[in-house]
């Protein structure tokens, strides 16, 4: 099996790879110096900061987190104010919905259009090139009247329903690696007598799992960062990424401490980097997609 | 008694079999000219598993995608009555009022220019700076440059770490620690202030596009790129007429998605200054984002204004993205 690995006798002989060599070097620096910098940051005290912005801390403290763990909130109209527990099991809650139905969804639609032989998925693969292609702008305002008028409008189930789409680069992704699949295994399965329904779950769904991983934890990653959506579907229901909102934005009290907004930043983050170091070799080389030709 | 029961079974079994054929010939006869075919049992068994998979993804688009863009047409020509906090339809002499504001508004309107002007800047420099480097990266990555398990980390971070996060991070970076460094903000300063927006989108914007364009190189087939190394060229041209060419399909979905960017993009304004963002670092995206995002008679008033905009925007939209996917279809050569 062969690599493509860059022979190490071709690096530093043209400008080019030069060049994008020092580029690479010169981003990498440029997003984890500031990365670092903060998480230095969120250990000193407010007068520390002040006095010494760049060094490392005078003297290593906690009590930012500590600070941060207490206060960190987020108002619910009629209800009061909801902590940090409770606003990383909202997190958890909205996260693993949405994960489920925009994974789910576009797997189903994806199977069928991809291998089953009719003209009516032919169509549905055309909604799907279209509505990429279509820019479609400026319909929020309708999307929270038509949700509050099906009351999905602050329900977490609705909200994953209606976040749940089978367009998009997800249907793509599942599509291209469905096509790769050849159809003897499906015909096997049949002469052996097995239903479609058992065709899907035993045996394609084994031989498609990565591509599944790699969209779920893309998936995963994108809803636990998002705060928009529970700002403006779910008011009762903060999640953590909208609680680091509306700290890091209310001018009240010590949030406006740098210091602490950064300590905040780092106690949402963390979780999320854990999940991604510990999946992160599911994500390379399974998520192809082809042209949008057709 | 076992003759008399299996006579029984076959008269029973005849008669059925006769039904059968007299339902199934009145069918013919009712049905010939409809359905000249039928079906294969196992074929029908197909229809109604591939039916059932399909029916709850286009029962949700038809509501989610069709009805809120329907929905949202009609928006467009009504006004919100603070009064009853009810929607009417404008009556016939204002049926375009909220289309006639908002371009009066895009002609007189300073902040409103501003955004216009600050949107096309932003596109550009995401096209003409974003694109090459996300390809090139992604091509280092995919020759597997030293240390590169460690570079793809690095590249795929800004979507690890939550956008709100890194804008936080990197605003409070410029405002607190390289001000005293340099002697001015970047951002609060007039001159330097959109700049930095600019820059800060494009340092934060990698990721998801690398992931994709990385995987879609490791598909090129080995016996061209080792044809390569034989004829002994050098990375930038293999860079240039191997990797490039074969990976434009997926460029172009980029391409031609990402125009709709023009008018959506917020440039992650909302993450660095929630509601109040300056006016001159402001962009379309953002404008209309801010207007209806808060529950309450402000904001409802503002949907239809914001629904006819972004109905004029998809109009001027649709034809540009026609014309790009159908050019570059046209003038790129195929990949055969």
């Amino acid at each position: 099996m062969r690599t493509n690995k860059i022979q190490h006798d071709q690096l530093g002989k043209s400008a080019f790879t030069v060049a994008g060599l020092v580029l690479l070097f010169l981003y990498t620096v440029s997003f984890l110096a500031p990365l670092f910098w903060a998480l230095f940051t969120s250990f000193k005290t407010e007068l520390d900061f002040m006095r010494n912005t760049f060094g490392f801390p005078s003297k290593f403290i906690l009590d930012n987190y500590i600070y941060v763990f207490d206060n960190l909130a987020a108002p619910v109209p009629r209800v009061g104010n909801i902590y940090i527990v409770e606003m990383f099991y909202n997190s958890i809650c909205y996260t693993v919905l949405c994960t489920l139905t925009h994974t789910f969804t576009p797997f189903i639609c994806a199977y069928a259009v991809a291998k089953f032989d009719f003209k009516f998925g032919k169509f549905i693969y055309g909604i799907v090139i279209v509505t990429l292609i279509l820019p479609i702008i400026g319909n929020l305002a309708s999307s929270i009247q038509v949700s509050k008028a099906v009351g999905f409008y602050d329900n977490l189930f609705g909200v994953a329903i209606m976040k749940g789409y089978f367009i998009g680069t997800n249907f793509l992704i599942y599509y291209a690696s469905f096509k790769s699949l050849p159809n003897d295994f499906k015909e096997a399965a049949e002469i052996d007598g097995a239903s479609q329904f058992q065709i899907l779950t035993r045996v394609v769904t084994p031989l498609v799992k990565t591509t599944i991983g790699a969209v779920a934890l893309l998936s995963f990653i994108s809803y636990w960062n998002d705060y928009t959506t529970a700002m403006i579907y779910l008011p009762s229901r903060p999640t953590i990424a909208y609680g680091l909102y509306y700290f890091t934005h209310s001018s009240t009290n010590e949030a406006s401490y740098v210091t602490v907004a950064i300590a905040a930043c780092m106690l949402v983050t963390i979780p999320i980097f854990i999940v991604f170091l510990i999946f992160k070799n599911k994500l390379v080389g399974n998520m192809a997609v082809g042209g949008i030709k057709g | 008694m076992k003759n008399a029961f299996s006579r029984c079974l076959e008269k029973i079994k005849s008669a059925c079999y006769s039904v059968s054929v007299a339902i199934h010939s009145a069918k013919r006869k009712i049905f010939k000219k409809s359905r000249p075919r039928t079906m294969s049992s196992r074929r029908r068994g197909e229809l109604a598993f591939f039916i059932a998979l399909v029916a709850y993804p286009l029962a949700q688009f038809a509501v989610f995608y069709i009805g809120v863009n329907i929905n949202s047409v009609l928006l467009a020509f009504q006004h919100f009555d603070t009064g009853t906090a009810q929607f009417y339809f404008n009556g016939a002499g204002e049926l375009f009022d909220n289309f006639a504001s908002f371009l009066s508004d895009l002609r007189g309107n300073a902040a409103r220019i501003t955004a216009t002007l600050n949107s096309v800047i932003l596109y550009v420099c995401t096209l003409c700076i974003a694109l090459p480097l996300n390809l090139v990266f992604s091509f280092f990555l995919y020759k597997k440059v030293p240390a590169y398990g460690f570079f793809r980390v690095v590249l795929f971070l800004p979507q690890i770490i939550s956008a709100l996060v890194v804008s936080l991070m990197f605003r409070y970076f410029v405002e607190n620690a390289l001000t005293t460094v340099i002697g001015f903000n970047l951002l609060t300063t007039k001159k330097t202030g959109f700049a930095t927006i600019v820059f800060y989108n494009i340092w934060a914007g990698f990721g998801t596009q690398i992931l994709i364009y990385t995987s879609a190189m490791t598909k090129i087939d080995d016996s061209l790129v080792e044809f390569g190394e034989l004829e002994g060229i050098s990375l930038l041209r293999e860079f240039w007429q191997i990797t490039l060419p074969l990976i434009f399909p997926t460029i172009t979905i980029f391409l031609v998605a990402g125009i709709a960017g023009l008018f959506t993009n917020q440039a992650g304004l909302y993450n660095f200054y929630g509601g109040g963002a300056r006016d001159d670092l402001q962009t379309l995206g953002y404008v209309f984002f801010v207007r209806i995002i808060r529950s309450d008679n402000a904001s409802y008033a503002q949907y239809p204004y914001a629904s006819a905009a972004g109905l004029l925007f998809t109009l001027v939209a649709t034809p540009i993205t026609l014309a790009v996917k159908y050019l570059l279809e046209k003038f790129v050569p195929s990949t055969e």
